[in-house]
């Protein structure tokens, strides 16, 4: 549905997409997750044909999209990260002009289901500029859906939304995804997508960190370890010895109590327990679990990219 | 709920055919020139502009009639020239105004790229514009015909049917008030900026002939009036130049052109007039195209 090949876009000096390679299967829900700043929304942009890649290739509905191409978004709906509105629309001839954009020839009937189905209805003949910002959101993805796309984009698709709002949107992506359509979801938040989404893809810098199937994360990530050690006090020096070792990825304190984050697979409260009673400690408590999904996307993109690049690959 | 994801399917290099892209552009453009007018029309600017159009061509009639009671002049060639030209050139100047601002600010507020997510080009954007801009520049004319008709029947001045004509083909050359305007917009960094520039290039324009009437005066005993008259055919040719570039020059000149019943130079003018407006266009396209919908 969507695939990209050593797509990069450089900006002078910085690269906001650097390599990317991505296969979005048709039917898929996609997660597409990165902290802020990771090069998602540019990524959209070039998929979308707003701005031109420095370099790559790019296919959409397996038809490589060339520059000034625009026919192919007839088939894609997409939400923004910010929708702005500032006509003097109200919401129903908001998305009756982008349905005739489409060229949807009645759809009136369309409409009125999706405004219901986003609790919209009451609201419908407000100005769209008015509304607030998790009304705006529903607002975006009513207009998203109303030519019946085959692939649907969307960017941070529930910021600004209560939980309800959550709900009303996953339930519409989920329906959509059953009926055969494709999704593409960017977001920062990994609980936002971990639901919902079939595979997944991190990004990190411009840089594709880890691309696999929720299972096949969980699996990859149950080799990171969180460790929680509670000591008698602790030895000026001994934050920095445990940092340094090699399964250590990174070490926290807070009054006597030490967090570390471990990626390896192997038991090493023996070796970490010798360390501390060398440097002096005295161990009161240690305890260890596993990392929450949400945990260990914050801990892969804030390691190094380069050293994560060649693990994930590796593995 | 039912979402059905079926209808928008469809053969994709067809779609990309030729002509079939030129029917996806002309929609875009019809629907947003609808929009567009619609917007304009909801807006207060326009009926400023109209009110403003209106009271003075009422001035500039009720001027005449002081001239001919106090001059005693039993003819009176032309009395609605000035008015119409006056209210016409305040439409263009709205109009160019309007579409210095059509791309730019939406481009700022960042709804041009939630415009341009639908299967949108350049092509389609400025096409619906201009066809906004000179759907505007008629009403407004068509405001304005009343009025005159009103004015010629309660002061008994003759309204020329050949003034009329001039303004029914007169939205040519408002096309390319509105196509410079766009081209302005789609390059112009800010809407700010943009309103800079466009105000800028109105300077220019005027200071030109404004410049070139005031090195007339100066006598030939003048220091430097070697450089001085060398500046003074630069402005020269500048504003032959100009007669020919500007929409209100061209404006001025067709309408004249019109009431004259010089018909071959109000074909050249409306000719060149509508060259001008392809031409600037065609710029705002590749503007639009080369700056991007990105604030």
């Amino acid at each position: 549905m969507i695939k990209t090949e050593n797509l990069t876009k450089r900006y002078q000096s910085h690269v906001a997409v650097d390599n990317l390679c991505l296969d979005v299967r048709p039917g898929e829900i996609y997660g597409f997750l990165g902290p802020n700043g990771a090069g998602k929304t540019t990524t959209i942009h070039m998929l979308l044909g707003l701005i031109r890649p420095t370099s790559g290739r790019l296919l959409v509905f397996g038809e490589p999209v060339e520059p000034g191409d625009f026919a192919f978004k007839r088939q894609i709906g997409v939400v923004a990260e910010e929708p702005v509105e500032d006509s003097k629309m109200s919401a129903w001839e908001l998305v009756r002009f982008f349905a005739g954009l489409y060229g949807v020839p009645k759809p009136e009937p369309r409409m009125e289901q999706l405004f219901h189905a986003l609790e919209l209805w009451e609201v419908r003949h407000g100005l769209a500029r008015d509304y607030s910002r998790g009304m705006r959101q529903k607002l975006s993805l009513i207009r998203a859906l109303i030519h019946e796309p085959r692939l649907l984009i969307l960017d941070e698709p529930v910021s600004g939304l209560d939980p309800h709002g959550i709900r009303q949107v996953r339930e519409l992506i989920n329906a959509y995804q059953q009926s055969g359509g494709t999704v593409f979801i960017s977001s920062h938040i990994l609980s936002e997508v971990e639901h919902s989404a079939n595979r997944i893809g991190i990004l990190h810098e411009g840089r594709l960190l880890v691309e696999d199937s929720m299972a096949g994360l969980r699996q990859r990530l149950a080799r990171q370890q969180r460790l929680v050690i509670e000591l008698e006090q602790v030895a000026p020096a001994l934050l920095k010895q445990l940092a340094d070792q090699p399964y250590v990825v990174d070490a926290q304190q807070n009054g006597r109590q030490i967090t570390l984050q471990l990626r390896t697979q192997e038991d090493v409260r023996a070796r970490l327990s010798r360390l501390i009673a060398e440097s002096g400690g005295l161990i009161l408590k240690m305890q260890g679990d596993e990392m929450s999904l949400e945990e260990a996307f914050v801990t892969i993109t804030s390691q190094d990219v380069m050293a994560l690049a060649g693990q994930a690959r590796a593995a | 709920m039912e979402i059905s994801t079926t209808k928008a399917t469809g053969d994709l290099a067809q779609a990309r055919s030729g002509p079939a892209l030129w029917s996806l552009r002309w929609r875009v453009a019809k629907q947003i020139a609808r929009q567009e007018l619609r917007d304009a029309l909801f807006g207060w600017s326009f009926y400023i502009t109209a009110a403003l159009g209106a009271l003075l061509s009422a001035l500039l009639v009720y001027n005449s009639l002081n001239f001919v009671s106090v001059s005693g002049l039993q003819i009176l060639p032309r009395p609605f020239y000035i008015p119409l030209l006056v209210s016409t050139t305040l439409a263009a100047l709205y109009l160019a105004a309007w579409a210095t601002l059509a791309i730019a600010r939406p481009r700022d507020q960042g709804a041009l790229r939630v415009l341009f997510f639908a299967p949108v080009d350049a092509y389609g954007v400025i096409g619906g514009h201009i066809l906004a801009g000179v759907g505007l520049y008629a009403l407004l004319a068509l405001a304005s015909a009343p009025l005159l008709g009103l004015l010629a029947w309660l002061t008994n001045l003759p309204l020329s049917p050949l003034l009329l004509l001039g303004l029914l083909l007169s939205p040519v050359f408002a096309a390319v008030a509105v196509s410079i305007g766009l081209f302005i917009s789609t390059l112009a960094p800010s809407s700010r900026s943009a309103m800079f520039i466009f105000g800028a290039m109105l300077a220019l324009v005027l200071a030109i002939p404004i410049g070139y009437t005031a090195l007339l005066s100066v006598p030939p005993t003048t220091r430097y009036y070697d450089a001085l008259l060398f500046l003074r055919q630069l402005l020269q040719t500048l504003r032959d130049l100009l007669s020919w570039v500007s929409p209100y020059a061209l404006l001025s000149a067709g309408l004249d052109a019109a009431s004259r019943a010089s018909w071959g130079e109000l074909l050249l003018r409306l000719l060149v007039g509508a060259a001008g407006a392809v031409a600037w266009a065609w710029l705002a396209i590749w503007g639009l195209q080369r700056r991007g919908v990105l604030p």
